[in-house]
């Protein structure tokens, strides 16, 4: 009885083995692709942490693409964008108020690129490492690199843009 | 009256081990006289277990991304416990237009097993057990190519280095083995593996390492598929 008990229990499991082995590559649950993030600040009165600001209706994206990455209508005061992954710094233009085309800046990133396995499952990605940051000042302040390793981190707010 | 008769042979015939055993227990017991030639069964069979992971061999026919043949050896010491020394290779292929690269290795392992219950007698070599294991690969994986995707500036591509590696493991183990036909055993294990030294695997790690698993996870659970063959020897008959 045993005996046909054991024959059973390898019988089912050979199958559920075979089974699992002509699964095919695991779908990439992950992001591939890091985005660095700004946050609006005014100048505070006393050091340079600065005060959270908004800014209007917000146009921003690539300089040398026809790519935009906000169009807005509200107001907000944070940005989420796109690196490049091919060139070792990137342009971004920012339009504090659509409606001010006067107040249009470019502020350009300078960075490393860091090769970055994720799994087998969804490849490499790079990784970036901020370096410096130049700005035209027609409504931007000034800038200031708050964490410079640009990663899968959600939380960190990469570079605070004074107004 | 004919029922009757065909009853009591049956349960004459379900008495029978009964009786047998109750003779055994008088004959080869401690309770005869001294003066006569006691033949005592004392246990030094020696047995020494080949088995082939049959579950593997049937997985590489049904993917083509890996292959793994493995091979277990147990010897039994004393008192339910095994040593066991297990070997192998395997290599694994990860072609995708993102990600390709192909990495092989051989594996050996060491460990002992304990099994569960205590045999039933001289010649009963089924067990269920656990056990443990320490595992070593020693991996080679070939230059891998890689392409990003970025869906503004484009694809970019580049190739990372083959390398060498070895990868260390502890397992913790268990399962069983029945000897379905003379000397001929079946049985499985499931495994739980824990990477030692996984950290030096962050680049790029072996797609598959034969005997451990994935190699980009620190941990894996494994399943294998045992058909064996026992090697006996020293069963004797001491005279005292």
């Amino acid at each position: 009885m045993i005996r046909k008990y054991v024959l059973f229990v390898v019988l089912l499991s050979s199958l559920i083995v075979l089974y699992s082995c002509t699964q095919e590559r695991s779908p990439c649950l992950e992001p591939s692709q890091y985005f660095l993030k700004l946050r609006v600040c005014k100048p505070a009165d006393t050091g340079s942490a600065g005060v959270d600001s908004t800014l209007p209706a917000t146009m921003a994206g690539f300089v040398d693409t026809p790519y935009v990455f906000y169009t807005d209508t509200v107001e907000r005061n944070e940005f989420i964008g796109p690196l490049s992954g091919i060139a070792d710094s990137v342009r971004w233009f920012i339009m504090a108020d659509s409606a001010n085309t006067g107040g249009i800046d470019t502020i350009t990133f300078f960075y490393n690129r860091k090769l970055n396995f994720l799994s087998t499952a969804c490849g490499y990605t790079y990784v970036y490492e901020l370096q410096r940051i130049e700005t035209t000042n027609n409504s931007i302040d000034s800038t200031q690199i708050q964490v410079a390793e640009v990663t899968s981190s959600a939380d960190d707010i990469h570079v605070k843009v004074f107004y | 009256m004919i029922y009757m008769l065909k009853s009591f042979i049956k349960i004459s015939f379900l008495l029978l081990p009964v009786s047998v055993l109750a003779q055994e227990d008088t004959t080869v017991g401690n309770r005869l006289p001294a003066h006569f030639n006691r033949v005592e069964k004392t246990d030094t069979a020696k047995q020494l277990r080949i088995n082939i992971d049959a579950a593997k061999i049937l997985s590489n026919q049904l993917q083509d991304e890996r292959t793994t043949y493995a091979l277990e050896v147990d010897y039994f010491l004393k008192k339910g416990l095994y040593v066991v020394a297990e070997g192998g290779w395997g290599n694994a292929d990860l072609l995708y237009p993102d990600l390709s690269y192909k990495s092989s290795n051989v594996f050996f392992k060491g460990g002992v097993n304990k099994t569960l219950l205590s045999r039933d007698a001289v010649d009963d070599w089924d067990m269920a057990f656990v056990g443990l294991r320490y595992g070593v690969g020693l991996i080679q994986r070939g230059d891998a190519q890689y392409t990003i995707t970025d869906s503004v500036w484009g694809t970019t591509s580049g190739n990372i280095p083959g390398t060498n590696m070895t990868a260390h493991w502890l397992e913790i183990t268990g399962g069983v083995r029945v000897e379905t036909f003379k000397q001929i055993f079946v049985g499985w294990n499931v495994r739980g593996k824990f990477l030692i030294n996984g950290n030096s695997f962050e680049e790029l790690p072996p797609y598959n390492i034969a005997g451990y698993g994935k190699g980009e996870r620190k941990s894996v659970f494994d399943f294998n598929v045992y058909i064996g063959y026992a090697i006996r020897w020293h069963k004797r008959e001491v005279k005292k």
